[in-house]
């Protein structure tokens, strides 16, 4: 399909952040060149107030930007808008333009001081033709300034068949938290003949719609959307060059230079037949945006009015092109009264929660077997839409069924936006109740326009009697016994009743770093202990060592066998003991075979070990006397030796100490 | 071989010190008269409260011996009781969710929570993977998985010593099965250690605070309704007097250190 545009009387642009630049421009210069009239401005001068619109001429339901400026003012307050019947009025914020300079020039000092206030507000002209902006009212100092009264012409929409907007709301009476909905429904006459089955909305520029209540910000105090408009529109939003823009959504963008970067969002359309100017039965598509609400105080609500701009096609060229015509269209807005409810009266009084909406109302009781005493959770739940968040718990103590049967503990309250759930501790009192009854409330019914009763169904419960204790255990445990059994006893009588007994005080605390240090000795020892344990292992294996060491003990008792010996005149014996006692020690020391170790051996192997040569001569010398006294070549008593021979012995002993092993 | 006995007497010794002072470490500081004093004051000035204020002083009493340095868990389960019977459920629920520690199979408290909580019957919140294997970690108190840890780090020391001597093979195993035992508690301790003290949790006490997008009111709130009392979080850091919070949904905000309570 091509298109051609016409050209369009394009009034409403957006020149507001242009021309606020332009002012700040202006601004930056006058302060820069302020020093060159530095004398000028330290004069004070005279207030004055300012008032600027950002059109002259706009569309029916357009806004226009209107600024009151107050120059020269010490301590500003707001203006006075009065007079602005025909406008919807929102105050958009205020911005001090207070500023100071300071400038020397050839030795002299000026100040510059510039004091002023600057108030934003929108207009949206209720009316059309030519309406006048009454000049606002400021009183400085007792004084009243009036500021230029200024004109918009606000043009009618046309008179077309194209577009066809309209608002409505669901449901037409209202209650404050009552969540309604608002739906601007626009229909767009099909293409013309053969294109008829092609979207109306597939133009390469969206049409631009305008819907007040899009924005969360801009919407007035005590009205909120059941979801943030991002999550309303996004479901809408079209990937097709095909559907509306809402509110310049997705302008801001940074290659919105190159191309249109506008978001779409297309409703899934209807096609329908709706009389055109003419009266004539038509095609039309049909495209709803509903989005919904809830107010939170009564009052009336204005939404609206919605603007549409846009290229759509009408007719076709000669080449049976379909032809854009701009088409301007308003939806007249509508006011939304949310209505106070009537107040309750009799047993609906007693009953009634605050809760004003469509509910369902649930209850469970779980344990439903329990003995008495047991604690038992009974939880009521009301679902549904409407006033949830400012509702009352059932009080149960006023139920003579229920607080005859059971102690009821105070209710807690959980709310979310479509639940809210009433959680009481139970505890039976007695074992004849066999079904927990029903728990009415009165709510105030939307749809009926009255109040309406609920009541949960009965539960069927079985309550057994506590348990009986033995004297003992109810001795022991008034004695504050800190058996578990005694603590559930002890305890029975709320949900909230406390541990009493002392002994169950205990500090709990934790201290990690001592336990670690526990755990790290305990593993240090193991170490230890295995360390030890292979070292005494390796020795136990090593024979020449154990040699070694026990060779001192082992001559010396064979040195004092040997002097026994031979003070029992047993020479050849005692002469062999000290042979051995000598010569094992050499051979033990050396780990080498004992038998067969001569005394030339012996002084050899003493030498080597280091030990001083006079000894080692010494002890070869004994060991020749032993010898000989053995084999009877020595012709006198081997006694005169023994003294000898316990000395040589010691000394050699301390000297083989010092060796320090092979 | 002499020498080898007597070194095995002294380390005996050694060990039999060792898992002393283990136990030592995790033994429970003596309560003393004016504590338990305080605790029965406290217990009748429950008993003759009725209004909040009341109840508060009572809650008030309990607050002193935790100051005093004592943690637990009876006292935390009573101090919870009072402020319920106040009207201060965020208060209530911190000190049940840290009695709970001390307390895990406390059906009592259990009941308690869940009634602060408003919550159902049976209802539990979504646990990490890590507790579902560590399927003891809601059933064990806290000091108790320390003592585990105790006991069978000195079953394991015991069979290791005796399996350098005996070197069976059964011996060699128990103390392997010890080892495990003991590693495997060390984590859940660990993981207990990291979860209570390494972790600040708290609980909104107040109705409707606004969680902020920045530590100051100029930001924008941070959810689009405001957090009811009771609401749980985790702490993430602390800056001036706002904290930055973790919801349990992982959403994440600022809220002024006056509107919350921590533990």
């Amino acid at each position: 399909m091509s298109i051609q545009h016409c050209p369009i009387n394009w009034i409403a642009c957006n020149e507001w952040p242009r021309a606020g630049m332009f002012a700040m421009f202006g601004f930056v210069v006058s302060c820069l060149l302020s020093p060159l009239a530095g004398s000028l401005a330290a004069q004070k001068e005279a207030p004055e107030v300012l008032v600027k619109t950002s059109h002259q001429r706009v569309y029916e339901g357009q806004s226009i930007l209107y600024s009151v400026t107050l120059n020269h003012v010490e301590n500003p307050s707001a203006p006075e808008m009065s007079g602005l019947e025909d406008f919807d009025v929102q105050f958009l914020g205020e911005q001090s333009l207070d500023s100071t300079s300071i400038t020397i020039i050839n030795g002299r000092m000026t100040q510059n001081i510039r004091r002023g206030r600057e108030y934003r507000y929108r207009l949206t002209p209720r009316k059309t033709g030519r309406l006048t902006i009454p000049g606002p009212v400021v009183t400085v100092d007792g004084q009243s300034l009036v500021g230029q009264e200024q004109f918009l012409e606000v043009i009618p929409a046309d008179q077309q068949d194209v577009v066809v907007m309209d608002l409505r709301v669901d449901p037409p009476n209202l209650y404050p938290m009552q969540p309604f909905t608002v739906t601007l429904t626009v229909a767009i006459k099909s293409l013309p003949a053969p294109f008829e089955a092609k979207s109306p909305l597939g133009f390469d520029e969206a049409p631009r719609l305008h819907i007040p209540w899009a924005a969360d910000e801009e919407l007035p105090d005590g009205l909120e959307p059941q979801m943030n408009w991002q999550d309303w529109l996004g479901p809408m939003q079209s990937s097709a060059r095909d559907g509306f823009n809402v509110n310049d959504i997705g302008r801001n963008s940074i290659s919105f230079f190159f191309e249109d970067r506008l978001s779409r969002f297309k409703p899934q359309p209807v096609q329908v037949q709706l009389p055109d100017k003419d009266g004539k039965q038509t095609n039309y598509w049909k495209y709803e945006f509903p989005r919904t609400f809830i107010a939170k105080k009564t009052g009336t609500f204005r939404f609206g009015p919605v603007t549409l701009q846009g290229a759509f096609g009408t007719k076709l060229n000669s080449r049976n092109q379909v032809i854009g015509e701009e088409i301007y269209a308003v939806a007249q807005p509508i006011e939304v009264p949310i209505q106070d409810v009537p107040p309750p009266s009799g047993d609906e009084a007693m009953l009634y929660t605050g809760a004003i909406g469509r509910f369902q109302w649930n209850g469970n009781l779980e344990p439903k077997q329990a003995k008495v005493g047991d604690p038992m959770t009974l939880t009521l739940t009301l679902i549904g839409d409407g006033t949830l968040q400012s509702i009352s718990a059932p009080d149960l103590k006023q139920i003579p069924e229920i607080a005859d049967h059971f102690i009821i503990y105070e209710a807690t309250v959980e709310t979310n936006r479509k639940r809210c759930q009433f959680t009481y501790g139970l505890r039976p009192i007695d074992e004849t109740i066999s079904v927990f009854p029903g728990v009415s409330i009165v709510y105030f019914d939307v749809d009926q326009e009255q109040y309406a009763t609920l009541r949960t169904d009965p539960i069927p419960i079985q309550v057994a009697k506590a348990d009986r204790r033995s004297e003992d255990q109810i001795v022991s445990g008034q004695r504050g016994s800190s058996s578990r059994n005694h603590r559930l006893e002890s305890r029975r009588e709320g949900i909230v009743a406390n541990i009493t007994d002392p002994k169950e005080i205990r500090d709990e605390s934790i201290h990690p770093t001592w336990w670690l240090a526990g755990l790290g000795s305990l593993l240090g020892a193991y170490a230890v202990v295995a360390l030890v344990t292979d070292q005494v292992r390796r020795v136990a294996g090593d024979t020449a060592l154990l040699r070694r060491r026990g060779a001192a003990g082992k001559a010396r008792r064979r040195m004092r066998d040997a002097l026994a010996q031979l003070a029992q005149n047993r020479t050849l014996d005692g002469a062999d003991q000290l042979r051995n006692a000598f010569c094992g020690l050499v051979a033990d020391v050396q780990n080498v075979p004992e038998a067969g170790l001569t005394p030339k051996d012996a002084r050899q192997a003493l030498e080597t070990m280091g030990l001083d040569p006079d000894l080692a001569l010494r002890f070869s010398n004994l060991l020749e006397k032993c010898d000989a006294a053995q084999y009877g070549a020595m012709d006198h008593d081997l006694k005169p030796f023994a003294t000898e021979a316990k000395a040589l012995l010691e000394e050699t002993i301390r000297q083989l100490k010092a060796w320090k092993g092979p | 071989m002499a020498e080898l006995s007597r070194i095995t007497s002294l380390f005996r010794i050694h060990c039999t010190l060792c898992t002393f002072a283990l136990f030592a470490a995790g033994c429970a500081r003596q309560i003393d008269l004016e504590t338990v004093r305080t605790f029965q004051g406290a217990l009748q000035q429950f008993d003759a409260s009725d209004s909040p204020e009341d109840y508060l002083r009572a809650a008030a009493m309990y607050q002193e011996i935790l100051d005093s340095g004592i943690v637990s868990g009876t006292v935390l389960y009573n101090q919870g009781n009072a402020f319920m019977q106040a009207g201060k459920r965020g208060r209530a629920i911190a000190a049940y969710r840290h009695a709970q520690r001390y307390r895990p199979r406390d059906p009592y408290l259990d009941a308690n929570l869940n009634l602060a909580l408003g919550a159902e019957p049976g209802g539990s919140p979504r646990r990490p993977m890590i507790e579902y294997i560590l399927f003891w970690q809601h059933w064990l108190s806290y000091p108790e998985k320390f003592k585990i840890v105790a006991l069978s780090a000195a079953i394991a020391f015991g069979f290791g010593v005796c399996a350098l001597f005996l070197r069976r093979r059964l011996i060699k195993n128990l103390a392997i099965a010890a080892v495990v035992l003991t590693l495997l508690f060390s984590f859940s301790a660990g993981y207990d250690w990291y979860r209570y003290d390494r972790i600040l949790h708290g609980v909104v006490i107040q109705d409707r605070v606004i969680a902020r997008k920045g530590n100051a009111t100029t930001y924008e709130p941070a959810f689009t309704e405001p957090l009811s009392e009771g609401t749980e979080f985790r702490l993430v850091y602390r800056q001036g007097n706002w904290l930055r919070v973790r919801l349990p949904s992982d959403q994440e905000g600022w809220l002024p250190d006056d509107s919350v309570v921590l533990y």
